[in-house]
């Protein structure tokens, strides 16, 4: 299985992968519209790309009242048929990485294996990689950090 | 297509309105900087006080700003400058003009002045003019971080108090170090009781083909990144250049006395103090640095103009000016040299400290400078004569401006000394700001190996491969003019695009694929070719207006007069008479009259583009 | 011959040094000089060489105060010379 794996060391916050899902997914460009996103402040000097984590045990899955969301082949995927744009998934995501625009859910699907905004890092600060125990390791750590955070 | 709103500002009334803007004007002058000349040209009336109300400052985006190409997040600000004697004009990185468009503008035009200070809130369609009440005052990073702690997410474009009080090369800055930094946008800022632009925006850019332009920058992206001189950029960024200009003996040092200065500030120095390479919005190149200092940079720029050229010679000391300098909102490069101006001027004997308020004005000294640099801030003391720039040169006993290294008025932007490389020279004379290499500097000079027939594909005619003749040198500088002109239309950066840097970077063909894929027109490389000069002659129309003659197209004294002391370009300099033919057959190939003026046929076709 | 070479980055780490003195055979050329530089630096062929193997277009030289155009590689180096390698890059 495949994952997107986050470097936010390498990140320079350009902002080209937010740009280029919001084209791909929505048709227009503005970061704001992506399943990525680059946090980002050049006055505390950080940034920090945060997409979707795809938890086996996930809380959008868990509390979506229309159950919108299903784990198909290790991938958290949104129905926008059956959603009603609540944002309650949004809400309560410890990762942050559901975005919304009015009452479009915005969640990285990972472009049904071809993710195009690891495509235009040029830094590999998103990595989409073949999981292996050492990544998986820190993938887990990340989400159970976030989780009880 | 790609078309959002532009607003027409009254600060004096207090009122806003949205103009149209036809896509006749539109593929006349695409954006940026292009469309921003067209209303000058329009809009500005001659010999309008650039601090007083009549002067129109505008801050347009690029045409591809804000979407999926690459670095494309830039704008323009224009106005005419308080500074030189021409048009003020500056182009400016960062994340402001992404987010004024999103927030549904790609240009805002300001007129009158406000009667209390002000800042313009862009969001959704909208836009307000609010007091500044709690942010006038503020430096340029407090300001905005002021800003998003209030309004959230907003990016705003700012002056510093140097802009508040007239200093005429102020600034405006985006971000902690991206700045709209020449010819003194900062000041007009402040003339109008303008703190900021601030902008919010949720809009969504529309493509016409989003396939498409996704493939086509895919493409572009790996392009450029398979250039050798990519990654050079990405991580060492521009100070690479000082120690290229330093071993040919061409960096400006202690006001153009000195040609060749310390290896301390070589990039391997300046690698010590940088804690990580961060980009512009929509930049694959990152050639930023967020130095260990608190701040960003050090460009080239600063490493020779408020370092060699004052005569600093320790990195981390060059560095701290150059934050100095980011945070308070001055030009880096007028700062630079009219300090090392005044500091010569004290040497020779011209100013003694009466002048100087008692300052013993000496090269090198760090602790003197960045309280030189606070004086001039706040228009304290020395600083206050000094704020004037080169309209200081009376009071400074230099009243012809002798010792100054200016054309126009402006101060030279970059700390390459040009009477070894001619073509760079006649670049810079004919530069419609003044002094500067954004406008014209034609890089191609350097790379010393490319075939003469490939230059004379690019240039469509034979140039003389020697770097130091006049000969045929008029060809790459009318060449780069053009293109640095489209590419500020577009909105990219030029570090990536042909003519500033390697010729295997983007050129008119890609800027075509660009438009239209974004667009759905159908835009041909030769149309998209007369857009360059039609900002060129529209640029020289408003400068004539203002009352340049033949005689503004030169270079400093010293350049012609004194030959280089140092390292490989020693005894080069510029002669008259060279120089004099070389702008006779630029004016020739522009197709303006041999006294530089533009033909009437000219003028009138451009006025009458609406 | 003694010929000194002034490497500026990038090409100085490939060389691990920016600044080398080198015996050379009397005749050598610009283009054997640096081809004799690939063969005891492997690190600097990617700089040097293009993907046909021609002395790459941003590698830039001087010697001795002079540019070395396209037509220039062939010509002999003297005793004494001074090689200055640098990148062509523009910015400000």
């Amino acid at each position: 299985m495949k994952y997107i794996y986050v470097y936010p060391e390498l990140c320079t916050g350009c902002r080209v992968c937010a740009l280029a899902c919001s084209l791909k997914k929505n048709g227009v460009c503005n970061p704001k519209h992506s399943a990525i996103y680059v946090a980002r402040d050049e006055f505390e000097r950080w940034e920090y790309p945060i997409v979707c984590l795809q938890c086996e045990d996930p809380v959008c899955v868990e509390v979506c009242p229309q159950n919108a969301y299903t784990i198909e082949d290790g991938i958290v995927i949104h129905d926008e048929e059956r959603c009603i744009g609540c944002r309650l998934c949004a809400t309560l995501c410890p990762n942050a990485a559901i975005n919304t625009m009015g009452t479009k859910i915005l969640k990285c699907d990972l472009c049904g294996g071809d993710p195009e905004c690891v495509k235009f890092c040029t830094t590999e600060a998103i990595k989409y990689l073949e999981e292996t125990a050492e990544l998986e390791q820190r993938r887990h750590a990340l989400v159970n950090r976030l989780r009880s955070a | 297509m790609l078309k959002r709103k532009t607003a027409v500002v009254d600060l004096t009334e207090g009122t806003v309105k949205d103009i149209t803007v036809s896509d006749e004007l539109r593929r006349a002058y695409y954006g940026g900087r292009g469309l921003n000349m067209h209303y000058l040209l329009n809009m500005l009336t001659p010999g309008a006080d650039p601090l007083g109300p009549k002067n129109v400052l505008i801050f347009g985006t690029g045409f591809l700003t804000g979407i999926l190409a690459p670095n494309s997040g830039r704008f323009n600000i224009s106005a005419k400058s308080p500074e030189s004697q021409v048009v003020g004009d500056s182009n400016c990185g960062g994340f402001f003009a992404p987010e004024l468009k999103y927030a549904g503008y790609e240009r805002v035009i300001i007129t009158g002045k406000a009667p209390e200070p002000s800042y313009i809130y862009i969001e959704d369609g909208t836009v307000e003019i609010r007091s500044a009440d709690g942010y006038w005052g503020l430096d340029t990073q407090e300001v905005q971080k002021a800003f998003k702690r209030d309004l959230g997410m907003v990016e705003s474009a700012v002056c510093g108090v140097a802009g508040e009080k007239l200093v005429r090369y102020a600034c405006v800055r985006n971000g902690v170090k991206n700045a709209a930094g020449r010819s003194g946008m900062g000041a007009v800022m402040g003339s109008k009781n303008l703190k900021a632009m601030v902008a919010r925006g949720t809009g969504g850019i529309e493509i016409a083909d989003p396939e498409g332009l996704l493939r086509y920058t895919e493409e572009l992206k790996d392009y450029i990144m398979s250039s050798k001189i990519t990654p050079i950029i990405g991580s060492v960024g521009t100070p690479l250049l000082y120690e290229v200009s330093n071993a040919f003996g061409a960096i400006r040092t202690k006001n153009s006395q000195l040609n060749q200065w310390s290896s301390n500030l070589d990039a391997a120095e300046i690698d010590k103090h940088v804690e990580k390479m961060i980009a512009c919005a929509d930049c694959i190149v990152h050639c930023r640095h967020r130095n260990m200092q608190g701040g960003e940079g050090p460009e080239y720029t600063a490493l020779g103009l408020v370092g060699a050229n004052i005569g600093l010679d320790n990195a981390d000391e060059v560095i701290r000016m150059n934050n100095l300098c980011n945070d308070l909102g001055l030009d880096i490069s007028s700062s630079g040299t009219y300090m090392a101006w005044a500091t010569e001027l004290y040497e020779k004997g011209l100013i003694t400290k009466e002048d100087t308020g008692g300052m013993e004005l000496e090269f090198g000294n760090f602790e003197q400078y960045s309280e030189l640099l606070r004086m001039i801030n706040d228009r304290e003391g020395f600083g206050d004569v000094l704020a004037e720039g080169r309209h200081a040169a009376a009071t400074l006993n230099d009243p012809e401006g002798d010792y100054l290294i200016t054309v126009k008025g402006l101060p030279q932007s970059d700390p390459h000394d040009v009477r070894y490389m001619k073509a760079f020279a006649l670049g810079i004379a004919t530069s419609s700001r003044g002094a500067d290499h954004l406008r014209s500097r034609p890089t191609l000079e350097i790379f010393f190996k490319l075939p003469a027939e490939v230059k004379e594909k690019i240039y469509g005619a034979k140039v003389n491969s020697d770097p130091t003749s006049f000969d045929s040198k008029e060809i790459p500088v009318h060449f780069s003019d053009n293109i640095f002109a489209t590419i500020d239309c577009m909105g990219l950066c030029k570090f990536i695009c042909h003519g500033f840097n390697s010729p295997h970077y983007l050129s008119y063909p890609h800027f075509v694929g660009l438009i239209n894929r974004a667009t759905g027109w159908e835009v041909t490389e030769e149309e998209l070719q007369t857009v360059g000069p039609r900002v060129i002659d529209t640029e020289r129309i408003i400068n004539i207006r203002e009352g340049l003659v033949k005689s503004w197209d030169t270079l400093p004294k010293k350049y012609f007069d004194d030959p280089m002391p140092l390292g490989q370009a020693k005894g080069h300099h510029i002669d008259r008479e060279e120089f004099a033919a070389a702008l006779d057959r630029y004016y020739e190939l522009r197709g303006w009259k041999p006294d530089g003026m533009v033909q009437e046929e000219r003028i009138e076709e451009l006025e009458g583009i609406a | 011959m003694r010929i000194s070479v002034k490497a500026l980055r990038p090409f100085k780490e490939a060389l691990g040094s920016g600044d080398l003195e080198l015996e050379r055979p009397e005749g050598e050329t610009v283009e054997g000089l640096i081809r004799a530089l690939v063969e005891e630096h492997p690190a600097f062929r990617d700089h040097a060489l293009d993907a046909n193997g021609d002395i790459d277009l941003t590698l830039n030289m001087m010697v001795s105060g002079r540019p070395v155009g396209e037509n220039d590689l062939d010509d002999p180096l003297k005793d004494g010379d001074e090689v200055l390698l640098f990148m062509p890059l523009s910015g400000g």
